[in-house]
């Protein structure tokens, strides 16, 4: 069931069943989260890029 | 039957991590998936897996998983063979000159003074680049002694040990574009051209992806410079230069959400395909 999660950066809409490690969601005020815990559920803000990221 | 086990390492979930999952769904191969960055586990006490595929946007996270499961003796793709050469640029022009795959002129320098010598001896402009890094970032194109120490001052403001390995490379005038090929084990199975009015033809960086064609040359240089960092499923940057095609670079953990349409090969079922050989799952079970 959708629900709204509040965050330190707004609010999301989502299904917290739905969502995966890893998954990015974007709040209603444009910030990008990464759910970085299912169990309790935690959202951090997602960087764009870090130094060692890469393909 | 019993399926072998696959785990699925990954961090940030991006479009081509969900596109492989959904191929291996649709292969009905189960999956358990690991999110890399909470894992605390002693080395010997890693969940067992036949074969892991890796799919790290951090390439130190993704090196350190790598090992830990090599050493529980899992199967990785890719192994920490191809993660160390291909995340280093010198590791990788070194591997690929000992196997004789064409590569722009590249060499190293640990002083200034040996940096511009380099310069002098490959020709204005060249370009410097971070031994590591991704996405174009921190390469620059150099066209004379002053803007090459200013960037040496940078990096060696910066710290850190690597900054004062000076990496450069002979600048190749390409046409307005490069080619990426995708090998899969001991196919190239399609390519793109990516063109841009930028000199640094990546579209991370907006340059717009088109179908290339896969002629004997590209197959050739393309299978030859994957097997020359170690195989397994990485995407080949390629330069049309004057003197014919050579390679840039090699990346191992590839990104394809722009490729798949553009090309119309469905590749992340190619690379699912590739995991489920080596599980050991029939192909008609796909």
């Amino acid at each position: 069931m959708i629900q709204t999660i509040e965050t330190p950066w707004g609010q999301v809409e989502a299904d917290p069943t739905d969502l995966q490690l890893g998954e990015l969601v974007t709040t209603d005020e444009g910030s990008e989260l990464e759910v970085i815990s299912l169990d309790p559920l935690t959202l951090d803000l997602a960087p764009e890029v870090d130094e060692d990221w890469g393909e | 039957m019993t399926q072998p086990g696959l785990a699925f390492v990954h961090d940030r979930l991006r479009p081509e991590e969900e596109l492989l999952l959904a191929a291996l769904a649709q292969r009905d191969v189960s999956v358990q998936r690991v999110y890399a960055p909470q894992l605390a586990v002693s080395v010997d006490a890693l969940p067992a897996a036949d074969v892991v595929i890796n799919r790290c946007l951090s390439q130190s996270r993704s090196l350190a998983i790598t090992l830990l499961y090599e050493a529980a003796g899992s199967l990785v793709v890719n192994s920490s063979e191809v993660l160390r050469t291909c995340g280093d640029k010198l590791a990788t022009n070194a591997a690929l000159a000992r196997a004789g795959v064409p590569a722009p002129r590249t060499g190293v320098a640990f002083t200034a003074s040996g940096a511009l010598e380099l310069c002098e001896q490959f020709g204005w402009p060249v370009v410097m680049k971070p031994i590591t890094g991704s996405w174009g970032r921190m390469v620059s194109r150099l066209s004379d002694p002053d803007a090459v120490m200013a960037v040496i001052e940078h990096r060696e403001t910066l710290g850190g040990p690597q900054h004062k390995i000076h990496y450069i490379q002979e600048y190749v005038a390409k046409p307005g574009r490069d080619i990426r090929s995708f090998v899969v084990g001991d196919s190239v199975i399609c390519a793109i051209y990516r063109t841009s009015e930028d000199w640094i033809t990546n579209t991370a960086r907006g340059a717009v992806a088109s179908n290339c064609p896969v002629t004997p040359q590209l197959e050739a240089i393309s299978l030859a410079a994957a097997r020359a960092v170690g195989g397994g499923m990485v995407a080949v940057d390629v330069v049309e230069s004057p003197s014919g095609l050579q390679v840039i670079e090699v990346n191992h953990t590839m990104e394809f959400r722009n490729s798949i349409t553009t090309t119309g090969v469905d590749i992340p079922d190619r690379m699912a395909g590739y995991v489920c050989d080596r599980l050991g799952i029939p192909a008609s079970t796909a």
